[in-house]
């Protein structure tokens, strides 16, 4: 079929498609979530942010928002879990290949392809317990497990490095800090599969990531050619401004040079992916834990976490916390706990958190005792996301973050299914003038119902789920 | 597995629409067709799954035990939610316009209407002669720019921006100046209008649907015309008569391009120092009868010949052997197909005219297809039955050919492949092996059809096949295990024979075997079926071509001669080498134009009326759906007649002595 080949089409048809695929601004302000709720503190950006064409969606420095591209600094990184198995590479200074080798870098995958089968790794991470950290919680041994039973001889790995969701931030500094600890997890995955070649898309609003990665990517095959070690094709392509992307068969079809449409599934990437075969899209922080579970054993690592939600997890906290920044957790630790360890709201109180924002239920504060976990999460209505929390306080009108969150959702979707195309533009043009009326609301409801359950895909999902979580859970806010 | 708590089994997995639709259940789709893969955009064909939800029917398949319910009000209240949004972006005034087109439809059903008042004018584009576009009534199904990339090849229909404001354009802003070939592929799959045909759109929606049927292939599709204030406009099949009948684009849409043809001519053109020259029908069939008369006197009757190009009726075929076998006496009467086969074309026809012909409406009770050739090309209706029946998991499908182009056969085939002709045989031959291998074969069936059967099996035995042809052999018979097995063979002399070695071959080994030939250019079957040529010349080494060189007088009937000749360079040279030329064709053509001499005006098929045969034997009536002063061919046939010293038979007698012939059918 046509859409197996990668084809140049007419540019118009893929250009108008991203924001920023051929456009360039000299400086960005975010219209994030993150800097939405807290755009008292600097008023005149978030005014900017509004006022700017094409929109910016999330620099991935929450920790600092309202935020543009002309400022830079680090956010802190905690260690809340018994063992620091992220966060031992992204405090390290890692400024070259070397010195990840002397914290024991690369030892996994060489050990990997020298001394375990492909099933051996594969059953090594279903023992684990390792879920997808972009969000869906998908098992990341199955995932390996189907593509490596199938026959075809071509196989693709592709790295998720599009960490869309607002208030997102563990992803970037994995790739900033760490490149090599990501690469190194990719490599395992691809030869676990069978892949002989992989792909890194990384978003735009990452330029330093895109950097550290090219550059790593350069030592490792120095590093690899050396030792007489064939790895690889290893590609990388950089995002050209949609959220949509981030799906797994929208990034697919990105890649093929076509418009970044999700592809309804079945069929999965698993059994028709890039150009028609076999492809496993891991998220980068799912990759990041490969390296330590071959090197301490799945078992070791199922040791941390608890119920069906297994390991670590980098936590990202906006700048409306006293300390804003990744923490390392392990999975079970009440919300409650990680808003202590961050010394709780700048200022305010705390009237909600949003977990896997955008497109994610509100948690209200008499909901905090939940503990961090796939499913804990969503039996409340909300889900974990890439595991940013964007807290909120009184300054936040729950309309009017509606009206935000739904503008999102109709700005970036892709078009291709009718709820999506129709139904997130609707519900925000009810909700533009600060309410629904109580005569809409049959409306409303069908039509987040029909968001929730007929979407293609989980942006559609995600609009439809917020909208009925807000609509539970601050009815007399929204409704009048 | 369960639908709506009823039992059914499928051996096959299909998907869960088509296993509805097979069971009679009517499903809402937009963003579908059968012609491309599922898409999954519109939201509509929604089911819930037990265990899993709410899914769209059209991209999952059916599982050991699954349980299904096609519709309660949960799932119609989605649906509706779905089509109402739609609903609100859609222009009113449509509906009720044009209640047939698949969006209205669905908007009737669920009570809903186009709410939109106001249309941009920007979203026209009136650019291209055959297809009119509306873009304010696209509904964002992506199916033109689908079945333009996936289907056709082509990059027309595209789409631009995201989201809400997602457009779909033609390449290069206006459809009139972009590569479009005209297929009007996606008139077909648009389920609103928003791409329409133009004539339609330029004469109105039809006021009165009439009965025909369509000549343009050999499946002769029963048909309704829809014609408005005196133009036909509209062609669609007539399930009623045969299921799937005209649902290719040829027979609903590119008919207008023999119809509506600058190169059409309503009235007889002689050639003269000055060019064309417009004469009456008198004057030209006293000209034509004059040179008939010369030409035997001179030269003897076989001087004179008749190419038939495109199909004539039933009644006219009656007729036209009578001008050649009692009037002018000539031997030289022939068809496309036995210029471009030649005389073996007969031979292998009347052997296999002992043997029971498949109806095209008796294909879902066959068990396996073979489908060899290009089959989606020349007789799309039977590969979308083919394909039909096979999604619904009645029957396998296996595909070969090489064709170097997309077809949906080859996606939809339970096994395809392409291989070259010269492997096609090796394939044959190793399908054969296999299957004489297996030993529990008829041996006296084989010993009856074969002149040495033994001398044949040694052969067999000692052809050296590669690995790869092996396999495909082997995978194909893998997949043969229903019965009765069908070959459905677009014709093709050069793997003919070995071909019907096959077929006899698997009949001693699976006893329930048919082959069923199908011939593309020109489609001449009626003259093939219908003349008696046992005693002729044609045994003879004398190729056609060459007789055809020696004439001096020649008639040509219908048009695209040339193009449909396999062998044009010296159908050329001969042509250049006759004295006299007539054609009598409905548009003037390359022939025509270089060639002839004379140029009378035939109708097309919507023009007259008469009985056509199909392909698999059945009568079927074409009438007339516009009256235009055009003489038929039979018109013409009898005042030739009369003119050469003949006597004029009526339609009704002609037709019952051609009916009388046809139950002995036999094309020696």
């Amino acid at each position: 079929m046509g859409q197996m080949i990668r084809i140049n089409l007419p540019k118009t048809e893929i250009n108008t498609f991203y924001t920023f695929s051929d456009k360039e601004l000299p400086e960005e302000y975010c219209r994030g979530l993150s800097c939405f709720v807290n755009r008292s503190e600097k008023p005149n950006y978030w005014n900017k942010a509004k006022d700017q064409y094409p929109r910016t969606y999330c620099l991935g420095k929450c920790y600092l928002s309202p935020s543009s591209t002309h400022e830079e600094s680090y956010p802190m990184i905690e260690v809340l879990s018994r063992e620091p198995i992220l966060s031992k590479f992204l405090n390290s200074k890692l400024d070259t290949l070397n010195d990840y080798i002397k914290l024991g870098g690369m030892n996994s995958y060489t050990y990997a392809i020298t001394s375990m089968n492909q099933i051996d790794v594969i059953n090594e991470v279903k023992r684990s317990g390792l879920r997808g950290r972009g969000g869906a919680g998908f098992p990341t041994g199955i995932k390996w497990e189907s593509a490596y039973n199938k026959k075809e001889k071509k196989k693709y790995l592709i790295v998720n490095g599009d960490e869309g969701d607002p208030g997102a931030f563990s992803d970037r500094f994995l790739m900033e800090f760490s490149p090599y600890l990501v690469i190194e997890g990719a490599l395992i995955a691809a030869y676990a599969i069978g892949a002989d070649e992989i792909y890194f898309y990384i978003r735009r609003e990452y330029p330093k990531s895109l950097y550290r990665i090219k550059s790593a990517l350069i030592e490792i095959k120095n590093y690899f050619k050396k030792k007489n070690v064939t790895i690889p094709k290893i590609n990388v392509e950089i995002g050209k401004g949609s959220y949509v992307v981030g799906e797994e068969t929208a990034l697919i079809n990105a890649l093929m040079g076509r418009r970044p449409e999700p592809t309804s599934r079945p069929p999965y990437p698993t059994e028709k992916g890039l150009f028609g075969k076999p492809t496993v899209v891991n998220n980068v922080e799912t990759l990041s834990n490969i390296p330590y579970i071959i090197s301490n054993g799945g078992s070791k690592y199922y040791e941390f976490g608890f119920s069906k939600s297994r390991g670590t997890k980098l936590i990202s906290l906006n700048s409306l916390f006293k300390k804003p920044g990744l923490y390392e957790v392990e999975f079970g630790i009440t919300l409650e706990e990680i808003i202590k360890n961050a010394g709780g709201l700048k200022r305010g109180t705390l009237k909600g958190l949003l977990i896997g924002a955008p497109l994610s239920g509100i948690i209200m504060p008499d909901e905090l005792n939940t503990r961090l976990g796939y499913e804990e999460l969503r039996e409340i209505g909300s889900s974990l996301g890439h595991g940013n929390i964007i807290a909120f306080n009184e300054e936040t009108n729950i309309s009017e973050l509606l009206y935000e969150i739904l503008d999102f959702a109709s700005y970036e979707s892709c078009g291709k299914c009718t709820p999506c195309r129709l139904g997130t533009k609707k519900l925000r043009d009810l909700i533009s003038k600060g309410f629904f009326d109580k005569n809409e609301l049959n409306d409303v409801y069908d039509i987040l119902e029909s968001l929730r359950r007929t979407s293609l895909c989980g942006l559609g999902i995600g609009a439809g789920e917020v909208t009925f979580s807000i609509l539970n859970k601050y009815n007399n806010e929204v409704v009048k | 597995m369960k639908i709506n708590g009823v039992e059914y089994t499928y051996d096959k997995k299909i998907t869960i629409l088509n296993a509805l639709k097979d069971k009679g259940f009517d499903v809402p789709t937009l963003c579908y067709d059968e012609r491309l893969s599922p898409f999954g955009s519109c939201r509509l064909c929604l089911v819930k799954v037990k265990g899993k939800g709410i899914v769209t029917s059209c991209n999952n398949f059916i599982e050991d035990g699954i349980e299904i319910v096609t519709d309660d009000d949960e799932i119609e209240k989605l649906r509706k939610t779905n089509l109402k949004l739609l609903a609100e972006n859609y222009p009113k005034g449509y509906k009720d316009k044009y209640p047939y087109k698949k969006f209205h439809e669905l908007m009737n059903k669920y009570g809903l209407d186009g709410y939109k008042y106001e249309e941009d004018k920007k979203l026209y584009d009136t650019s291209h002669p055959y297809i009119y576009v509306n873009m304010n009534r696209c509904i964002n199904c992506y199916n033109c720019v689908r079945v333009c990339e996936d289907v056709i090849g082509k990059l027309v229909w595209r789409s631009i921006n995201r989201g809400f404001n997602t457009l779909i354009v033609a390449e290069g802003d206006k459809l009139g100046k972009s590569s479009c070939i005209s297929c009007r592929s996606c008139i077909d799959v648009c389920p609103t209008g928003a791409i329409e045909d133009a004539f339609v759109i330029k004469y109105g929606y039809p006021n009165e649907f009439i009965d025909s049927s369509c000549t343009l292939c050999s499946i002769t599709c029963p048909i309704k015309v829809g014609v408005s204030n005196g133009k036909p406009v509209m062609i669609y099949g007539n399930e009623s008569k045969l299921k799937l009948s005209a649902s290719c684009i040829v027979g609903k849409y590119q008919w207008e391009n023999l119809y509506y043809s600058n190169d059409r001519i309503y009235f007889p053109l002689q050639r003269s120092e000055n060019g064309w020259k417009k004469i009456s029908y008198d004057e030209a069939l006293d000209i034509l009868s004059n040179r008939i008369k010369e030409t035997v006197n001179n030269y003897g009757p076989n001087s004179v010949g008749i190419i038939l190009a495109n199909r004539i009726s039933l009644e006219e075929h009656y007729l036209l052997n009578l001008i050649a076998k009692d009037v002018i006496k000539t031997n030289n009467v022939f068809d496309i197909i036995e210029l471009n086969y030649g005389y073996s074309v007969r031979k292998y026809l009347s052997n296999l005219n002992k043997e029971k012909i498949i109806k095209a409406n008796d294909i879902q009770s066959l068990g396996t297809i073979i489908a060899i050739g290009d089959i989606e090309k020349h007789h799309p209706t039977i590969s979308s039955i083919l394909i039909d029946n096979m999604e619904k998991g009645k029957l396998n499908l296996i595909s070969i050919d090489d064709v170097n182009d997309y077809r949906s056969i080859h996606e939809q085939s339970d096994f395809y492949s392409r291989v070259s002709q010269e492997k096609m045989i090796n394939l044959f031959r190793a399908l054969e092996f296999l299957i004489i291998s297996q030993e529990n074969y008829d041996k006296r069936y084989l010993e009856e059809h074969f002149e040495n059967f033994d001398n044949f099996l040694n052969k067999i035995k000692s052809y050296n096949l590669d690995n790869e042809i092996k396999e495909i052999a082997e995978n194909i018979l893998k997949i043969i295990n229903k019965l009765p097995v069908a070959l459905f063979f677009e014709f093709n002399n050069y793997i003919a024979e070995e071909l019907f070695n096959l077929y006899l071959i698997m009949k001693s080994f699976y006893a329930k075997v048919y082959l069923i030939p199908l011939f593309s250019n020109g489609n001449v079957i009626e003259h093939l079926y219908l003349t008696n040529k046992d005693d002729l010349n044609l045994k003879t080494n004398n190729k056609i071509i060459d007789i055809i060189r020696n004439l001096k007088t020649l008639i040509i009937i219908g048009n695209n001669l040339i193009a449909n000749s396999i062998n044009r360079d010296e159908l050329i040279k001969s042509l250049s080498n006759v004295d006299f030329i007539t054609e009598i064709t409905p548009i003037i053509d390359t022939s025509a134009k270089y060639y002839a001499k004379l140029i009378i005006p035939s109708p097309t098929f919507l023009e007259k009326s008469g009985h056509y045969l199909s392909y698999d034997f059945d009568i079927r009536e074409v009438n007339k759906i516009v009256n235009n002063g055009l003489k038929q061919e039979f018109d013409i046939f009898n005042d030739l007649i009369i003119r050469l010293g003949g006597k004029v038979v009526d339609q009704k007698e002609s037709y019952n002595k051609v009916i009388t012939n046809i139950k002995f059918i036999n094309p020696l």
